[in-house]
């Protein structure tokens, strides 16, 4: 630490962000593709079939329901919104859960492949595929860290107003530092929102003390503040007894959702409010009914609930009003999300969060850059920074495009094809760190950009040789997150590969003797 | 809110236009103090302005304004990057 202010700052940025960078970098690149997560899904998932215009739907589940659950604890069913044309219903007893997915047509039932989707990154980002060790733990500190690294950075970066809009990209250096401080000044308020949302919505995990002493621990808390549904007694039904006779006697749920369907449209206006239904114990006196509203219009992570009587759709008593602390975490826990976001605001939430990655993996490179003009010959710190920087950023985004292929190319039949898709993902960027560590890291730059460029790029055309109907069908229905989810990865694509190149030039061996002459 | 934006996106090259090394990039040409005192001028009110029309807005709008702000900034660096500085090197 320097005892100069502005040094302490410097000192503090530099360091809390080289610590941190990689995973850092990881956390944010793979949040960033959540955003996009059922359109991620749906693209990954080309066997389903657009059914957002299909009438009739819950009644439609309903029937299904009827004949298949018929010994079942729960029922759901999740309809399709803009964002995703999966329809599907599940029923379960216990912890036996089947699922379907409906088809437009009369009793048409859709089986789109295992796949993890979209929703991998979206847990990749918070878990590390370290769910019960310690994952969560470990995002939230990230996030600490970043918000360090944020306000370090705005005192680190002296000319803020006079550098504010300067781009050189005659030289590797100077495009990386005008680079890293452009995307630092553009992404302040949204780095601060991101990482504060986030390490929120896990606040209780991080800082455990009140819970445990007050509450008795994290879900005995959380049920103080965000209480269940009242258990429901039936008043006026018969009590069921365990003979024969049961089952004729047993309660039947709805068939017919339109008694319920009329008070929802009363409660909440607009169209296509529903976003999902679920019936709890629909064969027992006390089912009832809980109706999800979309999460649309509201910032807040739980979106408006009613609750009904499954056997006579009459309205019952809903849930109780959460304690504001809880209000204020789902508020912070949907702005994280963005799920009130429409098509406009989330592409520009995506462009902030890739800005924010490519600000990550700048303030990599350059803390190594710095270093390496000043210390010539081999130093196995550099060394180490060096290869985790190429494996770290190159290296995940040919895991990334290596998850899209293995999601086309793996055998449909396979056993836990969603598993396997994970696999490739990580399997591909272990490689990546081998290959880091045995090429020069010029080549291994070059190499790795140029390998997650092609694969970005051949995607569209592996899609098209597999099953050439499935994009045939997405121009001739219009279907917007398809074309565009494939029109996203080819310019991305180009865009890598434009980069691996302008790489390959400014790093050659003439252009850098070209570059000390002109010095 | 699109006045709000539109008056960011009329701001942001303004208070760009102020800097006499950039101004110098674009007009081939010298910044004499008034046009840098105007430039500021217009830029700051528009983008207090702009500010202002803001902090009227709902909840969601006002991260709407943000984003916006945001992508125009980068919007603005990358087109005056790609249309002039690259040709002029800094």
């Amino acid at each position: 630490m320097k005892p100069d202010f502005r040094k302490s700052m410097i000192w503090l940025h530099t360091y809390s962000g080289l610590v941190i960078g990689w995973l850092l970098f990881t956390i944010f690149l793979t949040g960033t593709l959540s955003y996009f997560n059922p359109e991620i899904t749906q693209w990954m998932k080309p066997e389903l079939v657009q059914v957002s215009s299909t009438q009739n739907m819950v009644n439609r589940s309903l029937d299904v329901l009827h004949k298949e659950g018929t010994d079942s604890d729960r029922w759901r069913i999740n309809l399709p919104d803009k964002r995703t044309e999966h329809w599907s219903i599940q029923w379960s007893k216990g912890r036996d859960r089947q699922n379907l997915s409906l088809g437009p047509d009369e009793g048409q039932v859709v089986t789109p492949r295992e796949s993890a989707g979209g929703n991998f990154f979206r847990v990749f980002h918070y878990t590390l595929e370290l769910r019960g060790y310690g994952g969560r733990y470990i995002s939230g500190i990230a996030a600490m860290f970043m918000l360090i690294a944020v306000f370090s950075g705005i005192f680190t970066h002296r000319r803020f107003f006079r550098d504010f809009f300067t781009l050189r990209f005659n030289k590797v250096g100077k495009a990386l530092t005008d680079f890293h401080a452009l995307a630092g000044v553009t992404t302040i308020p949204f780095c601060i929102m991101i990482c504060s949302s986030g390490i929120m919505i896990y606040n209780i995990m991080y800082m455990p003390f009140s819970a445990n002493y007050y509450a008795g621990g994290e879900r005995a808390l959380s049920r103080q503040l965000a209480p269940n549904l009242a258990p429901h007694l039936a008043p006026n039904l018969p009590s069921i007894e365990s003979s024969s006779n049961a089952v004729s006697e047993m309660p039947l749920p709805l068939k017919d959702f339109a008694v319920v369907q009329q008070q929802v449209q009363q409660t909440w206006t607009g169209e296509d409010q529903i976003r999902r239904i679920t019936f709890e114990q629909p064969f027992s006196q006390n089912g009832r009914i809980i109706v999800d509203r979309v999460k649309d219009n509201t910032l807040s992570r739980q979106s408006e609930r009613l609750v009904f009587s499954s056997h006579t759709g009459e309205a019952l008593e809903g849930y109780q009003p959460a304690s504001t602390a809880t209000e204020v975490r789902r508020v912070f826990f949907g702005l994280h999300e963005g799920h009130f976001a429409d098509t406009g605001l989330r592409w520009l939430l995506f462009l902030l969060g890739l800005l924010s990655s490519a600000l990550i993996a700048t303030g990599l490179i350059i803390w190594l850059k710095k270093r390496k003009e000043k210390h010539q010959g081999f130093h196995l710190g550099y060394f180490i920074v060096e290869r985790l920087n190429i494996s770290g950023i190159a290296g995940l985004l040919v895991a990334t495009t290596a998850f899209f292929l293995a999601n086309r190319l793996l055998p449909i039949e396979i056993a836990n094809r969603a598993n396997m898709e994970v696999h490739v993902f990580l399997w591909t960027w272990l490689i990546c760190l081998i290959h880091a560590l045995l090429r020069p890291a010029n080549k291994a730059w070059f190499e790795q950009l140029l390998i997650s460029a092609v694969g970005c790029i051949l995607l569209p055309f592996v899609d098209v040789m597999q099953n050439s109907q499935w994009l045939v069908n997405a121009i001739i229905q219009t279907n917007v997150t398809y074309l565009g989810v494939t029109v996203a990865m080819f310019i991305i694509g180009i865009i890598l590969l434009k980069t691996a190149l302008w790489l390959k030039v400014r790093t050659s061996v003439n252009y850098l003797k070209v570059e000390a002459k002109s010095c | 809110m699109l006045i709000s934006i539109v008056l960011q996106m009329f701001a942001l090259p303004c208070l760009l236009l102020s800097m006499d090394k950039h101004f110098k990039v674009v007009f081939n040409t010298r910044l004499t103090k008034k046009a840098r005192y105007t430039f500021k001028t217009i830029g700051w009110s528009g983008m207090f302005i702009s500010t202002l029309l803001m902090l009227q807005l709902s909840g969601v709008e006002i991260v709407y304004w943000l984003a916006y702000l945001s992508f125009n900034i980068a919007l603005l660096i990358s087109l005056y990057t790609w249309l002039f500085a690259s040709k002029n090197s800094l």
